[in-house]
């Protein structure tokens, strides 16, 4: 199959010169930035305060990742958790989500336009936090449950109408040939219409795998327990921690040195720490992106 | 006999749908557990909350809740500004992200694509607070680099955090730096899904680079197109509290330009808001949101109807 | 065979999907009547979980019959040996008040949010922090979140009540009920600035010569003038308006002299004129429309001077904080503000099943010097030590610090010194506040719920001026604007409201 794709792409085609110049400039203005962030973690907290933002560290400080890394269980439980649900959420999330945009998306089926409105209308009218918390911790007995960190978020109705919008677009003559030959729409779901559609249904996974990834105001209103707390969240209130610490310079004597507490420089180092790994994992999705795959498989 | 088949036809045509039902099933029930169940939380928009009384025991309010943001002199600037900002930002966001897409379509080798893919989606990963740092580097009006750049080209320093007129066009460049690398993914995936024969078939009549682009490419991923923007104008309404807030630092002479409704909420009902007031805008919000979707949604289902929503 | 598989597959999900939808839709039946119920089983939940944690299989709430938790909600940062030193006050506590405390400590960026949910949902802790500037006194009150205690305190808190000044309990008074317990701390207001010690004395800088605000001028222009790398004043409070006027109701500024009250906006006016002047004459650090945050400054040392609110023992805290050596100056009187004392109190919430025992709680931890200073410092030998009397320092890396939060949780004056505190702070402190000039106002509390479209606009105005006046270019110009939008917003309307209720307290009195 593999080799039927580069058939399809003409090997004499080049990418033209200024398209390279193009990336090269955008991959500059995205990647300095990132490299200012970077710097500013490693920079020491009055150095930043002083001298400003840097895109390599004046002087290499490491308070901010000792800060961090004060103990070290912590974070790994939190990495632990914050997987754990990412890896569920999308895989849950993509699963239904896809099986309902196929339902969309199939012309026999007979209640489309009222399964889009309802599938729409939430994200127009919300009901508002109050009565969402009332329900996930007074019936749902959400509180301290990783499912209050994976259910509430599984179902993007914007990620269902993008998967809906490519599953139309696979021929109808597709389906048509196998309801000749019998098959039932869930075989024709899972071994037709999910194969052809991987570009989608990667981007769909990615998108929502860094929603999941980022989660932390649900964690904020449900998880009371240490152990359960994702990685985001737990950034947020060390850093709270630390804000804290200071504002309780103006009420109170300090109990620990202040001068070696982190400041921004820990603001940085958080982001770097929390987003290396998606980073790490986005080459996995992109494999999906493969050129022609759709021709490929409906001609093979 | 005619009969008959016309009889197996209904009862496949059933049981597809059963099946069809069956496997939107849970998106059903958790849409309906979890979206559905706690709307009955817009009356509260209408009530006069009391803890004692619960939601549904305190006393209406009328439109009470609503008076804050109606009467007040700034509601027609954030209105406008929301508005016209998010309508920028739909706007030059999906120009952006296909053309982008498409200048990635262009790049034939594998290992490029996923280089420049990678690095371009970098700025996604980073919050608004981070951007605002960044943003900040940049435009600080002592220490900033532009202001170190304008100086020596011989040019006056401006003070960018005083200067409302500019902000337009900051907040429209951050949001699509941040943005189009991710953004530009769902077109890339949907070039992915192009029939490469209708390239070869153009090729054979002798088209060009631009000339398959124009007449290939675009109009096989209009339908996304045209569904991307319907989603976005669905959230016309609704302002990116984030970049608004952390990316302008929140400096009050930038509020002419870029004070937007759910900057200004968050100001007024910041220490002493209760409930039924947050309840109100939010209500306002949904019903224009509901209002402008169901108009594009009408005319793009009169333009060309396969592509409504629904 | 694989088409089973996957049907097989599909119908596990779907099975599971409809149990986890059958488990939630069963209850809610009963609709609206049930909210209550169900939060209390919750809570039920929750208590039986942490009585399982401290002790084993016991279960406090059966056996002995009587043993009732009291969960206490304060914004702070969680110790990580809270549970441990937890339990081992409990052992005291339900010794005195056979009572156990479930001391709830929320992050404080959260604890608006967290608290403004769990009440509005019905929730049944007992205790709450609430303040001006955290868990809004006003908003909870405007939805009724808490419970009257006048007769709860006049039975089980009368300990707590006399150990303070007559006038403290007033701030919580709402037409005559007693609505929080305010926590004992600084609460009269003095201005004053804290000095860097070598600065002063490199620029002969002469502390009695302090009178007015405008009295420090001279050296901040010697700072200007010699010392770059510093940024001469760090303002955190409006001490030319605090000098003259009084807030009241937020927008409302009253005289103290002659009790007139006017629109704030227009009492700010020589305020911000003051403000551009400072900006002008550098006195202001350049960025200050932009900065979000000066901490980092204020460690490295670079102020010269914080203008802040004075209280005893400043700069022996800043001295001890900062490495480096401050003096501190007080300027003009102290004074009590009708609603002074409002920044830290103690609430009992109106779903509270145990409203009784709640107060006997506060009671106990208002008033019991071993308890609550247990509950700040944690154990002796493990989390701190004892240096002399009613001395006491941190070990290294203590796991268990809540010291600094003293004024979060009863009366501060209980607490044991830290280092840096001198012998003599809470007396020196409480001699303050009870020497202080006492509002004409005092006992008078606004009722915002006629003016709240009103007050929100305000808030929003008023945020949106913030710091303007400092760089603005034409300072009469940005005032006349400011005074505008603010009368647009309704600023009238509150003073109004403000005049006439103060009016009918006044007749009331």
């Amino acid at each position: 199959m593999k080799r039927a794709i580069t058939k399809v792409k003409n090997p004499k085609e080049k990418t033209s010169v200024w398209v390279h110049l193009f990336f090269i400039l955008f991959g500059f203005i995205c990647i300095v930035p990132f490299m200012i962030i970077i710097s500013a973690s490693f920079s020491g907290e009055t150095d930043l305060a002083i001298n400003g933002f840097s895109v390599l560290p004046r002087k290499w400080d490491f308070t901010a990742y000792a800060y961090l890394f004060k103990n070290p269980k912590t974070i790994v439980n939190a990495y632990a958790v914050t997987i754990i649900i990412t890896a569920v959420g999308t895989f849950l999330g993509v699963l239904f989500m896809s099986m309902s945009a196929y339902c969309l998306a199939r012309s026999n089926f007979r209640f489309t336009g009222i399964l889009t409105f309802y599938i729409f209308f939430p994200t127009l009218f919300s009901g508002g936090l109050v009565p969402s918390y009332i329900i996930n911790t007074q019936y749902l007995h959400l509180t301290d449950k990783l499912a209050a960190l994976i259910l509430p978020t599984l179902i993007n109705v914007f990620h269902i109408i993008m998967l809906r919008t490519f599953f139309k677009q696979l021929p109808e003559s597709l389906f048509e040939a196998a309801k000749m030959d019998g098959a039932s729409e869930y075989h024709i779901f899972f071994r037709i219409a999910i194969p052809l559609s991987k570009p989608v249904i990667a981007t769909v996974a990615f998108l929502g795998a860094l929603i999941k990834w980022n989660e932390w105001y649900n964690a904020m209103l449900y998880i009371r327990k240490d152990e359960l707390v994702p990685l985001q969240y737990m950034l947020q209130r060390m850093m709270q921690n630390l804000r804290s610490l200071l504002d309780a310079m103006q009420n109170a004597p300090a109990m620990v040195n202040i001068q070696d507490l982190p400041g921004e420089n820990l603001r940085m180092a958080m982001l770097v720490v929390a987003i290396g790994p998606m980073m790490l994992v986005f080459p996995f999705f992109q494999k999906y992106f493969t050129r022609g795959m759709t021709v490929g498989a409906v001609k093979g | 006999m005619k009969k008959n088949t016309k009889q197996v036809k209904k009862k496949m045509y059933l049981k597809d749908n059963l099946q069809l039902l069956s496997l939107a099933l849970p998106t059903i029930i958790l849409l309906g557990v979890f979206c559905y169940w706690p709307m009955f939380g817009v009356i509260l928009a209408f009530k006069d909350y009391k803890v004692p009384k619960g939601i549904f025991g305190s006393p209406w309010a009328g439109f009470k809740n609503f008076e804050f943001f109606f009467q007040s002199q700034d509601a027609w600037r954030v209105t406008r500004n929301t508005l016209a900002l998010n309508f920028m930002f739909i706007a030059v966001g999906i120009i952006c992200g296909v053309v982008f897409a498409l200048i990635m379509f262009e790049v034939k080798k594998a290992g490029h694509v996923k280089v420049y893919q990678t690095v371009s989606i970098i700025p996604s990963f980073l919050s608004w607070v981070a951007v605002g740092y960044i943003v900040y580097a940049l435009l600080d009006p002592g220490k900033g680099i532009v202001n170190q750049i304008l100086v020596f080209f011989g040019m006056e320093k401006i003070p960018w955090y005083s200067e409302a007129k500019y902000w337009p066009l900051i907040l429209l460049l951050s949001k699509i730096w941040q943005s189009v690398g991710l953004g530009s993914i769902i077109y890339y995936a949907a070039l992915m899904g192009v029939d490469a024969e209708l390239y070869e078939a153009a090729e054979i009549d002798g088209a060009g680079r631009l000339k398959k682009t124009w007449y290939v490419s675009i109009p096989q991923i209009v339908p996304i197109i045209i569904i991307m923007g319907i989603l976005d104008i669905g959230k016309i309404f609704r302002a990116d509290f984030g970049l608004f807030y952390n990316v302008t630092r929140n400096v009050g002479a930038l509020y002419p330009t870029t004070d937007v409704i759910d900057t200004y909420v968050f100001r007024a009902l910041m220490t002493q808001g209760n409930i039924g007031m947050a309840s109100a805008v939010g209500l306002f919000q949904s019903v224009v949101c509901f209002v402008t979707l169901m108009a594009t949604n009408l005319i793009v289902k009169k333009i060309s109807p396969e592509n409504a929503l629904f | 065979m694989k088409k089973r598989v996957i049907a097989a597959l599909l119908a596990g999900v779907m099975a599971m999907s409809l149990l986890t939808a059958c488990g939630n839709s069963e209850k809610p039946a009963a609709g609206e009547s049930t909210s209550a119920e169900s939060g209390a089983e919750a809570e039920a939940g929750t208590d039986e979980e942490t009585g399982a944690d401290t002790d084993g299989s016991e279960k406090p709430a059966e056996e002995n019959g009587e043993t009732i938790t009291i969960k206490w909600c304060v914004p702070g940062d969680k110790q990580p040996d809270h549970d441990m030193v937890l339990e081992d006050v409990n052992k005291k506590i339900k010794e005195k008040i056979n009572v156990e405390l479930d001391l709830d400590i929320i992050p404080q960026g959260e604890f608006n949010d967290r608290m403004k949910l769990a009440s509005t949902a019905g929730e049944t802790f007992d205790l709450v922090f609430t303040a001006n500037w955290l868990n809004s006194f006003d908003e909870n009150m405007s939805r009724d979140a808490f419970l009257p205690i006048t007769d709860l305190v006049a039975e089980y808190g009368q300990d707590m009540a006399s150990s303070m000044p007559d006038w403290l309990l007033d701030v919580a008074k709402v037409d005559g009920e007693l609505y929080a317990i305010p926590n004992q701390q600084i609460v009269a207001r003095q201005m004053g600035v804290v000095i860097r010690k070598d600065m002063a004395e490199k620029y002969n800088f002469d502390m009695s010569s302090m009178e007015s605000i405008r009295d420090i001028e001279p050296f901040l222009d010697e700072i200007v003038k010699n010392e770059s790398g510093m940024f001469p004043i760090d303002k955190r409070v409006e001490a030319l308006y605090e000098k003259t006027y009084e807030t009241v109701g937020s927008y409302a500024a009253m005289n103290k002299e002659t009790g007139e009250i006017i629109p704030m906006s227009e009492a700010l006016a020589d305020q911000m004129r003051l403000d551009n002047e400072w900006f002008r004459k550098g006195y202001i650090r350049e960025d200050i429309a932009t900065i979000t945050d000066n901490s980092a400054d204020v460690k490295a040392n670079r102020y010269a001077v914080s203008l802040s609110s004075y209280k005893p023992g400043w700069s022996a805290e800043y001295t001890n904080r900062q490495n480096m050596e401050y003096i501190d100056v007080p300027i003009e009187g102290a004074y009590v503000g009708a609603i002074s004392g409002i920044e830290t109190m103690t609430a009992v919430n109106v779903n509270s099943e145990h409203p009784e025992e709640a107060v006997k709680l506060l009671n106990l931890v208002y008033t019991d010097k071993e308890i609550f200073n247990e509950l700040l410092f944690g154990i002796e030998g493990t989390h701190y030590n004892v240096v002399s009397e009613n001395h006491v320092e941190i070990v290294p890396d203590s796991t268990y610090s809540f010291g600094p939060n003293a004024w979060r949780i009863g009366n501060q004056f209980n607490a044991w010194y830290m280092p840096g505190q001198e012998d003599g702070l809470w007396e020196a402190t409480d001699k303050l506040n009870k020497e202080a000039t006492v509002s004409s106002l005092r006992g008078f509390t606004f009722d915002q719920s006629n003016v709240q479209a009103e007050m929100a606009q305000l808030a929003a105005v008023k945020e949106e001026y913030k710091n303007g006046q400092f760089t603005a270019n034409d300072i009469e110009a940005f005032i006349a604007e400011y005074q505008e939008k603010m009368e647009q917003a309704g600023i009238q309307t509150v003073v109004d409201e403000v005049n006439s209720q103060v009016a009918e307290w006044k007749a009331a009195q």
